[in-house]
């Protein structure tokens, strides 16, 4: 949950039903006032209806030199069916990029990912969903200086077959495969996707419980 | 960043320049007035080691059995084929703010005699000509009763010009100091080696030296 290191982010986001499809897609704004479904404080001026939701890291303070170091935290939910996998995208966007729907944007007006990103790091790449329900949680450590003008960082990821009680696999640490350039706090924004493989169906689900930033 | 854990420490520091064939420790040492917030102080004055520790909070006993951790980032340059070495020190509360052959730092900014070597967070860190980032956190265990300083240490690193990282992260244990049985005593400093390859352009930024509760 949001703790006194959280500087924002989104709690408690609606379920993302993923039909068959191996394409990534976003976690897209809602629309607004639908009970159930709906995000207190969106849609808004910069995240429209259909736009990847994107965490702002210089929300909090527009001071680069405060960024060489934070978190980006997600955790959540997810039921597949028997055989499917899931893959999870943290994805880097500019300033220029938050709320931008297009093929050459964060995401597509189908809600699948657009070319207007940095993939940053996959915490699950074949997240085992089956038939249960899949709890996991991770956390990203971003690294990033305006000297160097560069974003790394690594992760580690949990995840517990939850009808089961078992955990599949100890806590996994992973570097990012690759630093982008990154010159200003103002492109230190964040999106997430997920893909399921082709033996998913119209029930599959991603749920996110968190996404936030915190500072480390 | 700060956070909320975060009781004492220090913010990007400036720069400190590893000259050629100084394979000696180089300790990270106060600055001139005007070149950060807050130092020099009536406790660091200029040339002495900059320290962090649990000395200003002697009598409390939020430390005493309790893990706390430093955590140390930053950034370095060197040039082709350079290494950095980065070594986490212990030193006593009289040893605070003082400069000469048996103390921490001696006036010529190298490592003295008076300090406790607790762990060296890279030992060959490749620096070249690229940037490379570091993150290190050190979760240290104390007690009164036991009276030696613990804990282990958590390190990555990245290239960040070419985009990758040197290792996978690391975890290993601190060497133990023994015979610490005040919470005074329990302060830390930091210093750099470049191995002979380094010239003066070479350089480690601190942008992180802190202590944070656990």
């Amino acid at each position: 949950m949001a703790n006194s290191n959280t500087v924002a982010g989104f709690t408690n986001l609606p379920a993302k039903f993923i039909g068959v499809t191996t394409a990534k897609q976003t976690f897209t704004v809602p629309a607004g006032g639908v009970a159930g479904t709906s995000i207190p404080g969106l849609p808004s001026p910069t995240q429209p209806v259909g736009s990847a939701i994107t965490l702002c890291a210089n929300n909090d303070v527009n001071d680069s030199r405060a960024w060489n170091l934070f978190k980006i935290k997600i955790s959540g939910i997810a039921l597949g069916i028997g055989g499917s996998t899931l893959t999870l995208n943290l994805n880097q966007i500019t300033q220029a990029n938050i709320g931008q729907i297009g093929a050459a944007k964060p995401v597509t007006a189908a809600g699948v990912d657009g070319s207007g990103l940095n993939l940053i790091a996959s915490p699950f790449s074949t997240l085992t969903l089956g038939a249960l329900t899949v709890q996991f949680y991770t956390e990203v450590i971003i690294l990033w200086d305006s000297t160097v003008a560069r974003l790394n960082g690594f992760s580690w990821s949990v995840s517990a077959l939850s009808n089961a009680g078992l955990l599949p696999s100890p806590p996994v640490f992973a570097e990012f495969a690759s630093g982008f350039a990154v010159t200003t706090a103002a492109d230190l924004n964040f999106t997430l996707s997920a893909s399921i493989d082709t033996s998913a169906d119209g029930t599959t689900y991603v749920k996110l419980n968190e996404f936030g930033i915190e500072r480390v | 960043m700060a956070n909320n854990n975060t009781v004492a420490g220090f913010y990007n520091l400036p720069s400190k320049f590893i000259s050629a064939a100084a394979t000696a420790f180089q300790v990270f040492t106060v600055p001139a007035a005007g070149n950060y917030a807050g130092l020099p102080s009536p406790a660091l004055p200029v040339g002495s080691a900059i320290s962090i520790g649990l000395s200003d909070i002697a009598g409390s006993n939020a430390y005493d059995d309790h893990a706390f951790k430093v955590k140390i980032s930053g950034i370095a340059l060197g040039i082709a084929t350079s290494t950095l070495t980065l070594t986490l020190n212990r030193i006593t509360n009289a040893q605070i703010g003082q400069i000469g052959a048996a103390q921490p730092v001696t006036s010529t900014g190298v490592q003295g005699t008076g300090l406790n070597a607790v762990t060296t967070l890279f030992s060959t860190l490749t620096v070249g000509a690229l940037y490379a980032q570091f993150y290190c956190e050190c979760f240290f265990l104390w007690s009164t009763s036991v009276g030696r300083l613990t804990g282990s240490k958590f390190v990555v690193s990245a290239l960040s010009n070419a985009g990758l990282l040197p290792s996978p992260p690391v975890y290993a244990v601190t060497t133990a100091v023994g015979s610490v049985t005040d919470i005074k005593d329990i302060n830390f400093i930091l210093s750099a080696s470049i191995n002979t390859a380094a010239d003066a352009t070479t350089f480690v930024k601190l942008n992180e030296f802190t202590i944070e509760r656990v």
